[in-house]
């Protein structure tokens, strides 16, 4: 009866244990909500997209002048590691020219 | 009683769950849905109403710039205390008229008639929305400070919350005052009983 009486209470601590941390659980879930709001990571502080947009320049560029992959030497590789080694890669290739 | 009776007897009579945890967990549902829903829908109207572009990512909202975060996160912040200030006060008007234990027996046969006797609530019922209640509120103010110093919110948004949380924390503790009075009225007689000093003057 003693064994049978001290495993309903552990039983019951356990269950109020659980309980709690439901609890808890749905009081934090309206307040987890203001981290849903987030900023883009490349955002600059104090600059919005429109400004960015209004400082950059239109430039007139024709079509027929711009290179082609086909211009590119045999040895180009297929691969770069970032955008930055491709551009500079272009930028080499073309300034010999 | 055999001691197979006595076991089930006892395993019957045992109380499962805890009836004050249970009651809260009941109270809580409804307010974490009504402050998610505002917070969400504050957010989407106000960016439109601001003119404010977002993307809807699987993280959440995203902004184009800390500007327009900065905006939109303080006001649907204050949203949130607004409504949590309604629900507060719903309560604490609710506990303070509403009463069982001291709602007057005219309010009571009038609420009565309009079948409206709902609205007559106990202090089980009452305190454990209060405390549901005051909790969010005194998270609300403890996340709006931590993002007031980090500058992810404008300060007047915290002190807002501040002030909410401090004035429902003293209507809260009033009423529980007058409970308590009303409970126990040797309370009070107690407290103005008169005592005579004698230094001997009777000698």
């Amino acid at each position: 009866m003693k064994k049978l009486e001290a495993v309903l209470k552990t039983g019951k601590l356990i269950t109020d244990l659980l309980m709690l941390l439901l609890l808890l659980g749905i009081l934090a879930l309206p307040i987890t909500s203001i981290g849903l709001l987030q900023v883009k990571k490349d955002a600059v502080p104090g600059v919005t997209n429109m400004e960015v947009l209004s400082k950059q320049t239109q430039r007139e560029v024709d079509p027929k002048t711009l290179p082609s992959s086909a211009d590119l030497p045999e040895d180009t590789s297929d691969e770069f590691n970032n955008f930055e080694d491709f551009e500079n890669y272009l930028l080499n290739v073309y300034s010999e020219d | 009683m055999t001691p197979y009776n006595q076991a089930l007897y006892y395993i019957v009579s045992l109380p499962m769950f805890s009836r004050i945890l249970i009651k809260l967990i009941d109270q809580a549902i409804v307010p974490a849905i009504f402050l998610l829903t505002v917070k969400i829908v504050a957010t989407v109207g106000i960016s439109r109403y601001l003119g404010i572009d977002f993307t809807v990512g699987q993280t959440g909202f995203v902004f184009e710039s800390t500007d327009d975060y900065l905006k939109i996160s303080s006001y649907s912040t204050f949203a949130m205390v607004v409504a949590l200030a309604v629900g507060l006060f719903y309560i604490l008007f609710k506990s303070m008229i509403f009463h069982d234990s001291h709602i007057s027996p005219k309010l009571t046969a009038k609420l009565f008639s309009l079948r409206l006797s709902t609205f007559i609530q106990g202090s089980f019922d009452l305190y454990s929305q209060g405390a549901i209640w005051m909790s969010y509120s005194y998270l609300l103010m403890l996340v709006t400070g931590i993002m007031s110093i980090f500058g992810m919110i404008y300060s007047w948004v915290f002190y807002s919350s501040l002030i909410l949380t401090a004035l429902s924390t003293v209507f809260f503790v009033l009423d529980v005052e007058n409970e308590m009075k009303i409970k126990d009225p040797d309370m009070e007689e107690e407290s103005d009983e008169e005592i005579i000093l004698n230094f001997g003057e009777n000698k």
